[in-house]
Order: C-alpha cells, then structure tokens, then sequence
C-alpha cells in the first residue's frame, strides 16, 4: 500500500549523554532540513527553548487574568457578606471597610494565579491522572537527553539515513535507533 | 587587561556643578525661609538618609549574594560595591548633624520639657547614647562595607578560594549585624521625629524602601555604564533580574506600608493614628503619589518579560522609584520635624542637588579606581554564561 499523505511517518530517537551535545546536533540537524518532532530532557536546559523555536510561554497571560478574577471575586464576595448579606458592626468602622479586605483579597489572588497557571500547565502538557506519560526510553528520567526526528519514510533513502547517522555521531550522539510507531501516536 | 571606567574631567566638572547649583538654590531657600534651622537640618537628614540608601542597601545586595553564592551578578558587582563607597562621607554629615543639629530636630533631646511618655523613655532616647549608637552604626557598616570590598579586589590579583570564604563570612557577619542595625537606626533617626508614636514595622519598612532604592540605584548606574560603552558583556539577563528584584521589592514595600497601616487602621488608638491623620490631613496629594510612585507604577510597567529585559523602560521605571521613595522618606521625616505645614520648596530641590553631586562624585570616583569586573572571580563564568 503507498503511503500518499504527506505526514511524516518514521522516527529516529536518539540519545545523548550531555546537554551541549544535544544543542549541538539540534543545530546541525535543522541546518540539514531535518523536521525535530520532540526534544525530551530530565531537566530545564538553558537555550532549548530559543534552539527549538518554541513560541514563548502564555503562562504570564493565564497568570495574569487568573489572578485578577482572583481579586474581582474576593473583593465581590466580602462586599455582599459584609455590607448586602450579614452586615456586622464591627468596632463602627463602616460596613465596607476595604482596608480590611485587602488582606483576603491578596491571599485569594495569589491563590487563584497558583491554580489557573498549575490548571493551565497540565492542561497543555497533558499530564493528568489516568493518562499514559510519554517515555520512549526510561533514561530520559534518569541522566540522558532523547531528541526525536520525524521524516517521510518514502523520501529517507539509504544514503541518506547513513549521512544523518554520521552526522548524528559526531556531534555526540551515543545511541540512534529507527522507530516506526510511537508509544503516544497509538 | 581588565575594563577600566575612565574617571574623566567633565564627571568631576558634573559633579561640582550640580553641588554649587544646589548649594545656591538651598542657600536662597533658607534665605526666603528666615534662615530657619529645623528645615535646614530637616533637609539635611532627609537626603542623608536618602542617599546613605543606596550605599546600605548596595553592601545587603553584595552580602546578600556572597551569602547565597550566586554568580549572576559578578559582572556588575563593582556597582553596588561602588555605590557603598558612599557610607564614611554620610556618616560624617549624620555625626555633624548629631553635635550640632538635634535639638532642632527631636525634641524629646530637650531633657527640660518632657511628658511623662517622653520619661519613660529617656533611658533609649537621650543624645550621649544617641551619638555612641550613630557611632557604632556608621563604624560596623563602613568597617564591614570595607572589608568587603577589599576583599572583592584581593580576589582581582590573587583568584584564591580562601579570600571568597573570608568574603563569605565577612557578609553573614555584615548581615546579623544590619539586620538589628537597620531596625534601631530607623528607630533613632526617624521614627524618633514623632517621640511619641512608635510602630514595630518601621524597621522593615524602612529596610523595603532603603532596598528598593538601591536597586534603582544599581540599575541606572548599570544602564549609564553600558550607554558609554562599560560592561558590555551584562546583557538582557543581568538587567532582567535586577529587574525582578526591583518588581518583588516594590511588593514588599507596598506590603509592609499597608501592614502597617491597616494594624493602625483597624485597632483605631489614638496615640498610634496620630502618624496616619498628619499625614493623611496635611499632605495628602504626597501620600497617594508616593503609593502610586512606590507600587502601583514599578508594578504594572515591570510585569511583563519584555519590559524587564528593556533598558529604556528599566531606566525610567528606576526613576520614577527613585523619586517615589525620595518622596517617601519626605513623609516620614517633615511632618515630625518641621512641622504640618512642610513644603517642597528650594531648600528641598537645592539640597537634594547637592547631596546627589557629592555622592555621584564619591561612587565615580572610586569606580575609577578598581577594574569594572573582577576578572578572576572563580564565579565569572557563571555570569558571562547566565541566561534566565
């Protein structure tokens, strides 16, 4: 059966031991017009981000308006409470005594920007209970960098798979293996 | 070879302009004033105080960091370590103001006329203790400030491990030492204008403000610096968290105004309103523009990423707190020492002029003197490198 469509449809893993070798080989391959489909490190590298052209975050943006809700609806809710609900008088200062709020108000906008932002990253990275995480080689949670190529099976000859090992060598790579289904495509 | 700042003629030509301009301007102030002495001195604690800021707050950030055994900031340390190069000279106008100024300016050193509150305190509050205290204060602070800065330029000719963990101790004993120091200072020199009000948050009110200022400090010396081609290597990162510094400590100082304001507010006791009611009755254009100068302005210009990494944007930011928290001190010293009906007149603007010449004078001066980076620091790299 061809394959028409033009979606990529193999995968080259491969693994390094040290971050510089794997920003390395990121701007050798993409130098090469090779497609990067995911980068998968066990921690925070400097220059990842820039190197994949990740677009920057929106987490400020969710922060931000999580946060003000946050402000509008505590400022709301001791308003009704304390001046419409069970006014209260509580050593004659006036019902609505928004020095008094202010306090409340931080600790809930605070509260509110914590869970939109930890609500929105597990939203995009997906990670909640029950779903299967992405591991394609279990040394990535222990000290060795993985970085996934995709690549049209028809255009990839042999030629050119050698030439990208090659290349792949060089620049440090230690293990370098073809996939054909990948555990989060199934 | 190690950058060097050109220490040049029309720096010092600057300076001396700007400290004949203001000592004109402040000499035809008290003039028009009726050579008033409780405004003069006023004034002259008010800028001192100010500009003792800067260096203070400069040796906590270069303590601060030292304790911490960051990287980041070795680059632009020679700042900070600059602006503290400040402390002796405002040490000795505090003393001057001590011999000669304070009976003008606190009155519960007038032992003749004092209540009963007053009394009771007079064991804290006399003037011999008051001038050892000064003493001792200025002495540990420059003495420590000092070391630590000998010890930073020990390390540009000798890269040893040693010199760095003596630095290291140098600045937790600092950091005890100014963590007791900035409290009962502020007590002596501020908040002993009103004698009889007192508030267990000033010391870290104050701290707040004394912080805030010298990172504003530090980012518009850096920012000069880099403008006339000095310290090309901080980037976008150095200013970047010179800049969060400046967002968080405006929080915290907006946190700490209103702790202490709302205790007040809601226990409602008169002899502690009295500070809130002067204030709030006589000067209240300067109260709101210094909350929206001090907090809201720095909070919603340095939000975003991008604002941080902006030199312009950092520049202005750090000048509008810079008079934000100038105004502030104004708050906290006029209306106890001179009175409800305080101005802002040229005796204000003329001494503050002076005061800024003669310290752009010192810091430049002594930042003509070391190389701008220590090129042997065994963090170096960490900061050429540091991305955040």
């Amino acid at each position: 059966m061809k394959s028409t469509n033009k979606m990529k449809d193999s995968y080259i893993s491969v693994m390094f031991e040290d971050e510089n070798e794997l920003l390395d080989s990121i701007a050798a391959v993409q130098k090469d017009g090779i497609k990067i489909y995911d980068v998968y490190t066990p921690f925070h590298v400097h220059g990842l981000g820039e190197a994949l052209k990740i677009k920057p975050t929106r987490i400020p943006i969710v922060a931000f308006i999580s946060g003000a809700i946050g402000t509008i609806s505590a400022l709301l809710f001791q308003s009704w409470i304390s001046v419409l609900d069970w006014p209260i008088n509580i050593g004659g200062k006036p019902f609505f005594a928004l020095p008094s709020f202010i306090p409340v108000t931080f600790e809930i906008t605070v509260l509110f920007s914590a869970f939109g932002m930890i609500g929105a990253f597990f939203y995009k990275s997906k990670l909640f209970p029950g779903n299967k995480p992405k591991i394609h080689n279990d040394q990535i949670t222990n000290d060795c960098f993985l970085m996934l190529l995709e690549f049209n099976k028809t255009e990839m000859t042999e030629d050119k798979k050698i030439a990208l090992e090659k290349l792949l060598y060089k620049h440090g790579a230690f293990d370098i293996e073809f996939v054909e289904n990948l555990k989060d495509k199934e | 070879m190690a950058e060097q700042f050109k220490y040049l003629k029309k720096h010092r030509n600057f300076t001396f302009i700007l400290l004949g301009v203001g000592l004109v301007i402040m000499i035809v102030g008290l003039f028009l004033n009726n050579w008033e002495a409780e405004i003069f001195w006023a004034n002259i604690l008010l800028n001192n105080y100010y500009f003792l800021c800067f260096a203070l707050g400069s040796v906590v950030f270069i303590a601060l960091h030292n304790l911490g055994f960051s990287g980041w900031q070795i680059l632009i340390q020679r700042i900070p370590e600059a602006l503290s190069s400040f402390l002796p000279f405002s040490g000795v106008i505090m003393l001057l103001l001590a011999f000669f100024g304070v009976h003008y300016l606190y009155h519960w050193s007038d032992t003749g006329h004092l209540d009963a509150i007053l009394e009771g305190k007079t064991e804290y509050l006399n003037v011999p203790f008051f001038i050892i205290r000064l003493v001792v204060y200025y002495f540990l602070w420059s003495f420590l400030a000092y070391l630590l800065r000998k010890q930073s330029n020990q390390l540009d000719l000798d890269p040893n491990p040693k010199i760095l963990k003596r630095s290291t101790a140098t600045s937790g004993i600092f950091m005890v030492i100014f963590a007791i120091t900035v409290s009962t200072s502020s007590w002596d020199w501020l908040m002993s204008l009103d004698a009889h009000w007192f508030s267990t948050m000033f010391g870290w009110y104050v701290f707040a403000g004394m912080f805030n200022i010298a990172l504003a400090g530090i980012i518009l010396l850096l920012l000069y610096l880099k403008k006339n081609g000095y310290l090309q290597e901080a980037n976008d990162n150095h200013l970047h968290d010179l800049g969060k510094y400046l967002f968080g400590f405006s929080i915290m100082w907006m946190y700490l105004w209103f702790s202490q304001y709302m205790l007040i507010w809601y226990s409602n006791i008169p002899e502690e309103t009295v500070y809130f009611v002067t204030r709030f009755n006589h000067f209240p254009i300067l109260l709101y523009v210094n909350l929206v100068l001090c907090f809201v302005l720095p909070f919603l210009l340095l939000m975003s990423r991008d604002a941080k990494r902006n030199p312009k944007y950092m520049a202005i930011t750090a000048i509008i707190v810079l008079i934000g928290h100038w105004v502030d001190f104004y708050l906290i010293i006029m209306p106890g020492a001179v009175g409800d009906n305080a101005t802002i007149g040229l005796i204000e603007i003329g001494t503050f002029i002076a005061f800024a010449g003669i310290f752009i004078l010192i810091v430049l001066k002594y930042l003509g003197k070391v190389p701008l980076t220590s090129r042997n620091h065994p963090f170096l790299k960490e900061s050429l490198t540091y991305d955040t």
